[in-house]
């Protein structure tokens, strides 16, 4: 199997605080990977490593093969766009476009323009007179005509409208099945998102929590309710994210394999099984708080 | 190397703006200057004028260096250049835009110079010049400024460099320990010395080629000095 990038123990530190603990990931070629977790959990801090832009404090980083680092051949064939934009602020948009252009080896002009046409964005406008909306429209322009054999959007999309968002995700599905090359998403906005993942890594205060096919990953997420007694029964070897009790009954969250027998006995014993909705497993994963019912739960 | 040349339109297109501003005030200057004498001389004054000096430029390239460095570094690391990249196109840029300040100034003082001789002023009078321009005094003018200029955007440059990489704080602590050192008499003799060697350089003590020589020597230790320090620098988050 190809691997594009490779990360070996990596570790990262800003002070006292550890922004990556012992990552190790290994992204194949021409995937589309959602790279998932909280604000801070270190999603920003890795994908600066795998671009050279920061290192690491421990660990090895391996993109197309090579370390990154002071590497011509490697680095030109990597787009990151980053949330926070990348732009000179007293750029116009077209010389923005023009600069990108010079940079990128693989640039394709006429997609540049038609991505143009389509957002409708104004060329003669400076950067940094954009809304957040535009600036995310620009950096979307840049990041999929740099056609970048190794593309990371790094939130960049964050500022567009629901609308916007939507329109995003069907181009770049559109132009990755005719240029089908390694995509990583870096988002929060895991609902929108979760129907073109074909990879997901999910990353939760520093350190990878899981990695894996989607579709598998989905296939192993379930609630289960029911009789209280049964479902602890049946739950008691299984991974279990949350518990809750309502009267005589219980919902309980799990994560893990769930063989055709085990399904047969949960349909036999009345307990009702359902799957899990990608943010919903997300949440429970990295521990976050969902008013349920009314009640916040952790 | 073949990252230079896009870098160089990067960084035109980013101070286009701002050059055109300088030198459009650089020109009101020097007219303003030119209507001043014409004025005191129809009060009977004609004491020495000066319309534009180096100081101008030297700020601007100061600057414009310093800020050059900081804005285009996360940019063109994130746009898929190494620092060696950045550091070749960073050089060439301070070379590109002393050349291009160094000519615009003395085709400027050229211009000055002529106007004041044709409305009939004392070569005495425009005190910048200070005495016949000739083709030769003309490319040892641009020449002495162009390498002044690498030179001072080389330094500010790496100030920068140390600045992005460690913080002001760092600086600050350089800057301690500089007044710390004055304690000792050899470091102050020392330091006393570079100082009146800058300030006759400023004066125009030191002999042309003699600063021409040393301009080009610091241009390229400060350069050098440049690629180690970006080379372990982080882009900021």
């Amino acid at each position: 199997m190809t691997y594009i990038v490779e990360c070996k123990d990596i570790s990262k530190s800003f002070g006292k605080t550890n922004a990556l603990v012992d990552v190790n990931i290994r992204i194949q070629k021409d995937k589309i990977y959602g790279l998932l977790g909280r604000n801070g959990a270190g999603k920003s801090t890795l994908l600066n490593i795998i671009d050279a832009q920061m290192f690491p404090t421990a660990g090895e980083v391996k993109v197309f093969g090579e370390a990154p680092f002071e590497n011509k051949k490697v680095l030109e064939n990597i787009c990151l766009i980053k949330e926070s934009g990348m732009f000179l602020k007293d750029l116009k948009v077209k010389e923005a476009i023009y600069l990108a252009s010079l940079f990128y080896p693989n640039w394709d002009a006429d997609f540049a323009e038609r991505l143009l046409d389509e957002f409708e964005l104004d060329t003669n406008k400076l950067y940094k007179h954009l809304s957040l909306g535009m600036k995310s429209q620009l950096s979307i322009i840049v990041g999929l005509s740099g056609r970048s054999p190794l593309t990371i959007f790094d939130e960049p999309y964050i500022g567009l409208d629901a609308p916007g968002r939507q329109f995003f995700y069907d181009i770049l599905i559109d132009d990755y099945m005719n240029n089908p090359r390694t995509i990583i998403l870096s988002t929060h906005l895991i609902d929108e998102v979760s129907n073109m993942l074909e990879e997901i890594i999910i990353l939760h205060k520093g350190k990878v929590e899981i990695e894996g096919n989607a579709d598998e990953i989905r296939s192993k997420a379930f609630y289960i309710s029911g009789d209280k007694i049964q479902v602890e029964d049946f739950i008691k070897f299984k991974k279990i994210l949350h518990k809750e009790l309502m009267g005589e009954n219980m919902l309980a969250v799990i994560y893990d394999s769930l063989y055709e027998k085990e399904k047969a006995e949960i349909y036999s014993a009345d307990l009702t099984i359902s799957s899990i909705p990608m943010q919903q497993l997300f949440i429970y994963l990295t521990g976050g708080k969902m008013v349920k019912r009314g009640v916040i739960n952790e | 190397m073949n990252k230079v040349i896009p870098q160089l339109k990067m960084h035109y297109l980013n101070n286009k703006k701002s050059l055109i501003i300088f030198w459009t005030i650089m020109v009101c200057i020097s007219l303003l200057g030119i209507s001043l004498a014409l004025y005191l001389r129809s009060r009977g004054i004609e004491s020495s004028i000066t319309t534009n000096n180096s100081a101008a430029i030297i700020i601007f390239a100061a600057i414009a260096s310093a800020v050059s460095y900081s804005e285009t570094f996360p940019y063109v690391i994130s746009i898929g250049c190494t620092r060696k990249d950045f550091i070749y196109g960073f050089i060439a840029y301070c070379i590109s835009l002393s050349l291009v300040m160094s000519l615009a100034f003395n085709v400027l003082v050229l211009g000055d110079y002529t106007v004041f001789k044709l409305l009939g002023f004392n070569i005495q009078t425009f005190g910048y010049v200070g005495g016949e321009i000739t083709l030769i005094r003309f490319c040892s003018n641009v020449l002495l400024h162009f390498t002044f200029l690498a030179a001072i955007s080389a330094l500010f440059g790496l100030i920068i460099s140390i600045i992005y990489l460690k913080g002001m704080m760092y600086l600050f602590g350089i800057g301690g320990l500089f007044i710390v050192s004055m304690f000792f008499p050899k470091a102050r003799e020392f330091a006393f010395e570079t100082m009146k060697f800058i300030g006759a350089t400023f004066v125009g003590l030191i002999s042309p080629y003699k600063m021409i020589g040393l301009s080009s020597l610091f241009f390229f230790i400060f350069s050098l000095l440049i690629y180690p320090i970006t080379r372990i620098t982080q882009v900021k988050r």
